[in-house]
């Protein structure tokens, strides 16, 4: 009963943390619009949490820099399950023009499974939105994947 | 006093939100606004300059020797793209074309691949009737491999035929038409 009732309401609010892995900001205030009045993402329960043992979605931008390439990895360790790991703009996914430099260790796909990925650079608020929602869904799914 | 407030919460009231609804109905005023490329890949002479300019790698090419020729595919990796509609502007054939089409979601990577399979008739040794040439350098300004070498002055024009890759935008500019594809090997 009372594990329904907490599927239910983590359905209706899906928690979003953001990692900035070395990007160029762009692909990040988009994600800051999306959460802004106009698009509000925040209509479907999406939340912008502090700390990543609060999430459920995670979405990463930036091309993974050797720096940040730990801190990564860490901060996904500690992302309970379910997850969805959404990929914002091409960085992520390929480096981008920063492909092939010493100080650039993507793709993301190497270090995480990708749920979505969002293609665009930067991607509009639309498209962010669209990918979240999908990313949603998908957490959905993998919720109820575990609870059987 | 709480006149302003009220007068503000009626208009309200009766005003649509703005916040933008979900699903997003299509945005108005892209104008040029770079999203999902598009290939025609029925108009691509496969000069490769696409490749040569663009910054991030996205595009690839590969071949396949089929009888006849080869088949030429060109793929466009969306998730590496910058669009910056660098291809675009040097596509001399119009090939390339940025959409307005911004929706570019997916969970699997292939849907965001835009690719075309052209086919390339072997066309024989690029030839130059050395009687009616006048050593212009047209040719060798157009080839966008740089498989020319015409020398104004000594009268030479030579091909690198390790280079050409029979596109042939030299016959086409070639102002007393003296280049042409010679027999198939």
């Amino acid at each position: 009963m009372l594990k329904e009732l907490l599927n239910k309401s983590s359905m209706k609010s899906p928690w979003i943390y953001h990692i900035n892995s070395g990007s160029c900001n762009g692909c990040d205030i988009e994600l800051v619009a999306v959460l802004t009045p106009r698009y509000d993402a925040e209509r479907f329960g999406f939340k912008l949490t502090g700390t990543p043992r609060h999430a459920d979605i995670v979405v990463v931008s930036g091309p993974i820099t050797s720096q940040s390439k730990e801190r990564l990895v860490r901060t996904l360790a500690q992302v309970p399950e379910p997850k969805c790991v959404v990929s914002l703009g091409s960085c992520p996914k390929s480096g981008n023009v920063f492909k092939g430099s010493y100080s650039v260790e993507a793709p993301l796909d190497n270090y995480v499974h990708v749920d979505v990925s969002v293609a665009g650079c930067t991607p509009k608020p639309e498209a962010i939105m669209e990918g979240l929602y999908k990313a949603a869904q998908i957490l959905q799914e993998k919720r109820e994947a575990m609870n059987k | 006093m709480m006149l302003p407030f009220l007068k503000k919460a009626v208009y309200n009231a009766f005003t649509k939100p703005s916040t933008e609804a979900f699903p997003c109905p299509e945005a108005e005023g892209l104008g040029e606004y770079r999203g999902r490329i598009a290939f025609n890949q029925d108009s691509c002479v496969d000069c490769g300059m696409c490749i040569k300019v663009c910054a991030p790698m996205a595009i690839t090419r590969t071949e396949e020797k089929v009888e006849g020729g080869k088949n030429v595919t060109r793929t466009f990796d969306l998730t590496s793209c910058t669009f910056c509609g660098t291809c675009a502007d040097f596509c001399e054939e119009g090939s390339i074309k940025m959409t307005t089409d911004y929706h570019m979601v997916a969970t699997d990577p292939k849907d965001l691949l835009v690719s075309g399979v052209t086919f390339r008739e072997d066309k024989g040794t690029l030839t130059c009737d050395l009687s009616g040439c006048i050593f212009c350098g047209l040719c060798m300004r157009n080839c966008p491999e740089g498989a020319l070498a015409v020398d104004r002055k000594a009268k030479t024009w030579v091909l690198d035929e390790a280079k050409c890759i029979q596109c042939g935008k030299c016959i086409g500019k070639c102002p007393k038409k003296v280049l042409s594809f010679g027999p198939v090997k």
